[in-house]
């Protein structure tokens, strides 16, 4: 070999060593440059029922949003590894007067005009299955929280992550309790027309049944029902060991009241949304005494947090911006925010497609419980319910023992 | 140059200039543009096809929503059924809402004015409460069919824009045949046209069938671009809408449920974005200004200016 090629030969090794080494330093470089605040905000698009129907679960819902906008923003916002770019977060939202028409017409214009980055969905899963016809039809991601029937998983939409645990599980801990209580046990099973009350009824009739249960009743009541006597006296006559079911807010006081007008005493009655709310103690008074109901969250449990703030601090937090209560509601939209931020995490991008990926392998437990999701359907399976109580004017988580804070009443004291 | 025929003209003009710009929209890819024109042209629509019956003969149908519901349950039940493309079952909705016109035509249209009016008010309700009760329909949920279709934003563009461009050609011909006049006979004197040898029984019929026809496909359409039959389309609010939109722009004509869904449309929702509370008040005050101002809705001006309108349809 001869000098000249020899030294050909160095000239152009030093050439690559530096070439890849310059690479490798301006790409560790890049590693190490500290990510900037993007100048436009991650915009969280969704509709909310601020009047109608649903009003008051939509408001207590959307305060829950709120709050974790701000949580997330005074931590800085949400690192989105793709852009190396810290997002601040904004809500971009409209009344959908808890009617589908409207939703589908907004879920179109934050879509289509909007060009919000994530959807969440609209509380009721009457309105969330409207939703999400709207979002699988644009092939984008929606995390539905205040939402659960079956029905909204079963359509085989390929976009949707569920945070409440399934209607059709709703009712599975009292029959539980009643069986524990009771021998061979009859039930009445009423409940409104409607995506989700339908779905809690239908899994509560199925898990009777297979337990043994008797169910003598299984009633179907309107929508805009404004009188439930007629179901209520067949029930009378039926003499039932308990009464389960109901629909939402204004139905379900209804409901108690004409119960107790018409004199059906039960040993457990247990309804499915109003209990968890302040405002139905503020409705029935002492009529609340003993009446149970599900609920996705309460104050009382103690999960081990590995994602987002104590319980204490939302509690407060809570209470310092809003001067209320929280419900399970509020709750779970927060944790639907930390949801949507662990899957952006994983994900380091804001694409909807890898975004819903991302969710399938994440199992977080934040304040609000456990969260984890069905891979195929998107349906929650990680999040477990608790049983609550009114004793004395107050709420009392009654079930599971292991976080129970009173003693379950049983049976229902007379109205 | 005559009123009418300048009206027809200026219709025409104005037609064929909403058909260029409406044939716009798909070729921008703005897909918040589209899905708003959209919503202009579904509306439209209601109005021209409502036009048939209550326009040309008189009689104010308050249960047009009725067949527009049928429409959209009837391709939302079958495409849950099958699983096929729902814009084939188009024609299946088309031919589901005109039989049953024609079964509940045949007695209440030979009711006259305000009680037509009044029965057809409680169709729309009925029709909604029969099917909330039916099961197979899923109570008062409905039929989401977004699972079984792949959703294309320009095809249900081009389907309504084709189902406007056909109502424009109906209309047309009914300003043009015989057919057209008995109608407006009709409209005129109900008893004279029937002694002048008129089959009224026969035309009214005909016209009803053929609107509600057009309501079904439109309701058909409807649910393919919702992805979603449910109770809310027998909406009587969306009813009340298109009835005042054909009145205010002046009804059995070319040219007023033109005016009138334009005005309705681009109004109220200007009205909606600065006054979200009070739109509808306004709005309301305005339909009735119109009303006084104007009963045979503001394409009639035509009548008033005909000198303004000659030189409109000469340019």
């Amino acid at each position: 070999m001869n000098i000249r090629a020899v030294s050909t030969t160095l000239v152009v090794a030093v050439l690559v060593i530096a070439v890849v080494a310059g690479v490798g330093v301006y790409l560790v470089v890049q590693q190490l440059s500290t990510p900037t605040v993007a100048e436009k905000p991650l915009v969280i698009g969704f509709s909310i029922s601020i009047s109608g129907d649903f009003a008051v679960p939509g408001r207590k819902q959307l305060e829950g949003i709120e709050l974790w906008k701000d949580w997330i923003n005074s931590k800085g916002g949400i690192y989105v590894k793709d852009q190396n770019k810290y997002y601040k977060v904004e809500l971009k939202y409209y009344d959908d007067k808890s009617s589908k028409d409207e939703v589908i017409r907004l879920y179109e214009k934050l879509i289509n005009e909007d060009k919000v980055d994530i959807l969440l969905s609209p509380y009721s899963s009457t309105l969330a299955l409207t939703a999400a016809g709207i979002t699988e039809k644009y092939g984008r991601l929606m995390v539905v929280v205040g939402a659960n029937s079956d029905t909204i998983f079963k359509q085989g939409y390929k976009n949707i992550v569920g945070t409440y645990t399934p209607a059709s599980k709703m009712l599975t801990q009292a029959i539980d309790i009643l069986l524990e209580k009771v021998q061979n046990p009859s039930v009445a099973i009423i409940f409104k027309d409607d995506a989700f009350a339908k779905s809690v009824a239908e899994g509560a009739k199925a898990y009777a049944e297979q337990k043994g249960v008797n169910v003598v009743a299984f009633e179907m009541y309107p929508r805009d029902a404004k009188d439930l006597s007629p179901i209520l006296t067949k029930i009378k006559g039926l003499n039932v060991d308990a009464i389960l079911g109901g629909g939402h807010y204004e139905d379900e006081v209804l409901l108690v009241r004409q119960a107790k007008e018409l004199g059906i005493n039960v040993k457990l009655m247990s309804l499915l949304v109003s209990p968890s709310l302040p405002a139905f103690y503020d409705a029935l008074k002492e009529t609340s005494e003993g009446i149970l109901a599900p609920s996705h969250w309460e104050p009382q449990t103690k999960p081990k947090i590995t994602v987002g703030p104590s319980i204490d601090e939302f509690m407060t937090q809570f209470r310092q911006k809003w001067n209320s209560e929280p419900s399970y509601h509020s709750a779970a939209a927060f944790a639907a925010g930390l949801y949507i931020t662990a899957a952006i995490e994983k994900a380091g991008t804001l694409d909807n497609a890898k975004l819903r990926a991302a969710f399938n392998d994440l199992d977080i437990t934040t304040f609000y419980g456990r969260l984890k999701i069905d891979p195929a359907t998107g349906n929650q399976v990680g999040h477990e319910l608790v049983l609550l109580q009114w004793q004395g004017g107050q709420k009392q988580v009654v079930w599971p023992r292991e976080v129970a804070t009173a003693q379950l009443i049983f049976p229902k004291p007379s109205w | 140059m005559e009123a009418g025929k300048q009206r027809l003209k200026i219709g025409l003009i104005l037609y064929v200039l909403l058909l260029s710009i409406a044939a716009l929209p798909p070729l921008t890819g703005n897909t918040a543009l589209i899905a708003y024109f959209w919503s202009f042209l579904q509306m439209l629509a209601l109005v021209m096809s409502l036009n048939f019956i209550t326009g040309f003969t008189g009689y104010v149908n308050f249960g047009h929503i009725a067949y527009y519901g049928i429409g959209a349950y009837t391709v939302a039940y079958l495409t849950t059924m099958t699983r096929v493309d729902p814009y084939v079952f188009i024609p299946a909705a088309a031919i589901t809402s005109a039989a049953l016109a024609y079964l509940i035509g045949r007695p209440i249209l030979r009711i006259r004015g305000p009680y037509f009016a009044i029965t057809t008010l409680g169709l729309g309700e009925a029709v909604r409460v029969i099917i909330v009760n039916i099961p197979a329909f899923n109570y008062s949920e409905g039929l989401p069919i977004a699972a079984y279709f792949t959703y294309n934003v320009i095809s249900s563009y081009i389907a309504m824009y084709t189902t406007v461009a056909t109502l424009f050609i109906l209309t047309l011909y009914l300003r043009r045949t015989r057919f057209g006049y008995m109608l407006e006979s009709i409209r005129e004197d109900e008893d004279a046209a029937e002694s002048m040898g008129v089959n009224t029984a026969k035309a009214k019929l005909a016209a009803y069938v053929l609107s509600s026809a057009c309501a079904g496909v439109i309701g058909g359409l409807t649910a393919i671009t919702h992805v979603y039959a449910h109770p809310g389309f027998f909406s009587i609010t969306l009813n009340v809408s298109v009835l005042a939109s054909l009145l205010m722009g002046g009804g059995g004509t070319l040219l007023g449920p033109l005016v009138g869904a334009g005005l309705f449309f681009f109004i109220s929702d200007a009205l909606l974005i600065r006054f979200p509370y009070l739109h509808l008040v306004i709005f309301g005050a305005v339909v009735m200004a119109v009303t006084l101002a104007l009963p045979r809705g503001l394409s009639h001006l035509i009548y008033r200016y005909p000198k303004i309108s000659g030189k409109i349809a000469d340019a």
